[in-house]
């Protein structure tokens, strides 16, 4: 069966994701935004609260499962939480 | 096709709006942000509706559309220009296949006549469809059989809404004199090989010159010097004749060969200059059909193109020469009738002047020679 969810998953693609790059930050398979505003973002995956710093942050592209940040980053915090 | 929506948003809290596209699982595409209080999305057209259903304070406008609703949106706007434009090339194209005057250039009345009723009867008449290129080779080609005796060559043209037909007719040898009394004389010097005697007396025997003008067939009946009557002489008199033939040919040779590839193919011609979807590197092209109008120098339409093979060369003398030679012949035996033939040749002399070839070719001929002449008693 190992096989089978790897399969789905390489297919479905679920897995969290975050890539950061000089001045943007795409989050994948994101679960929940709670904030939004031009120096803090909080977004949560099902362990994780992430909570991007920076100045005149922008969202730029928000889908179901895609998150895209612009503006300068000062500090990207994980910390864990139980759902 | 996908279709896009690009609408600008304003509002006290864009913040709380994107929230609420998110959590009513709207794709925003794109966001640009115009202020704290306006933002410019770009959203899928299958969200557009929950959008206008989450918008509650916040104010949409549709700045622009893409793909099929955008074509949708410039049909509507232009629906009738758009409907007239296409009724109109309909019609057009519809004008431009009909026939509003048949011309048939030739001075024979009667035989216009006849061609005017058979071109009638195929369908090539006024108010008429225009007819296929191959319908009209076949017709050309029935009308000429059935003309055989009177048309040499007939050709049917369309120029835009008219078709004119060119007619030769075939040219009747003036020496039938049937209801008088004649003698058949030689048109032409020769040795005579040949005599077919159906009325008259032979005045020649076989083998014998005769210059042009002889009697070789007489209609006057005589009896020890005494004219006893006068017949109309019938007959054909077949000899060898000759011919000084002088021709030149070219030592840069040029041909056309017609390959057997051909094809239809859509066109725009603007001005002297054709475009086209598909074309051979050298060809000949036949339009079939085409849209054109005399004010505007753009033509489209579709069109027959063969391809073609050019060769230039340069001859050595040896091949212009045969050359040379093979065109004499072939020009001499386009004059001669079925009964008739070219008995030898022979090259007299040859030279080369300004890049072509002059050469003198002796030829004999076995050729009917028979002119009926009217006989005039002193």
């Amino acid at each position: 069966m190992k096989l089978v969810d790897d399969i789905r998953s390489y297919v479905t693609d679920n897995e969290f994701k975050m890539i950061v790059q000089n001045k943007i930050v795409d989050i994948l398979n994101f679960d929940l935004i709670d904030k939004i505003s031009e120096d803090v973002v909080i977004v949560y995956n099902h362990k994780q609260k992430i909570k991007i710093n920076g100045k005149s942050l922008m969202i730029k592209k928000l889908l179901n499962n895609e998150l895209l940040i612009t503006g300068s980053i000062i500090s990207i915090s994980f910390e864990a939480y139980d759902e | 096709m996908n279709n896009y929506y690009i609408i600008r948003v304003t509002g006290r809290n864009i913040n709380k709006f994107l929230f609420k596209c998110n959590n009513n699982k709207i794709d925003l595409l794109k966001i640009n942000r115009i202020s704290h209080k306006e933002i410019i999305i770009k959203i899928n057209e299958k969200d557009y509706n929950n959008l206008m259903k989450i918008k509650s304070i916040y104010k949409l406008e549709i700045i622009n559309k893409f793909g099929f609703i955008k074509l949708k949106e410039l049909f509507n706007r232009y629906k009738i220009l758009i409907i007239s434009f296409v009724i109109g090339i309909i019609f057009l194209i519809f004008l431009s296949n009909l026939t509003f005057k048949v011309f048939i250039i030739s001075d024979n009345k009667n035989l216009r006549e006849k061609v005017l009723r058979d071109l009638n009867a195929y369908g090539i008449k006024k108010y008429s469809y225009k007819k296929r290129y191959d319908d009209v080779q076949k017709i050309k080609k029935e009308i000429l059989e059935k003309y055989s005796d009177t048309i040499e060559w007939i050709e049917i043209n369309r120029n835009g809404i008219v078709y004119k037909v060119q007619i030769v007719e075939r040219k009747k040898k003036a020496n039938n004199l049937n209801s008088d009394n004649v003698n058949i004389v030689a048109n032409k010097s020769g040795v005579i090989k040949k005599l077919i005697i159906e009325d008259g007396i032979k005045e020649v025997e076989i083998n014998n010159y005769v210059n042009k003008g002889d009697i070789v067939i007489s209609g006057i009946l005589k009896k020890d010097e005494d004219i006893k009557g006068l017949v109309h002489a019938k007959g054909k008199v077949y000899a060898e004749v000759w011919y000084n033939v002088n021709i030149s040919y070219p030592l840069n040779y040029n041909e056309k060969i017609y390959t057997r590839n051909k094809r239809k193919s859509l066109y725009i011609k603007i001005g002297k200059k054709y475009y086209n979807l598909k074309k051979y590197k050298n060809m000949e092209r036949k339009s079939i059909i085409h849209i054109a109008n005399r004010l505007v120098p753009i033509e489209f339409g579709i069109e027959n193109q063969n391809e073609v093979k050019i060769i230039n060369d340069k001859l050595s003398i040896k091949e212009a020469k045969n050359k040379a030679i093979l065109k004499a012949k072939e020009r001499l035996l386009d004059t001669l009738d079925k009964d008739e033939y070219i008995i030898s040749e022979n090259t007299l002399n040859f030279y080369s002047k300004d890049s072509k070839i002059v050469v003198d070719i002796f030829f004999s001929c076995y050729e009917e020679i028979g002119m009926e002449e009217k006989i005039v008693l002193e």
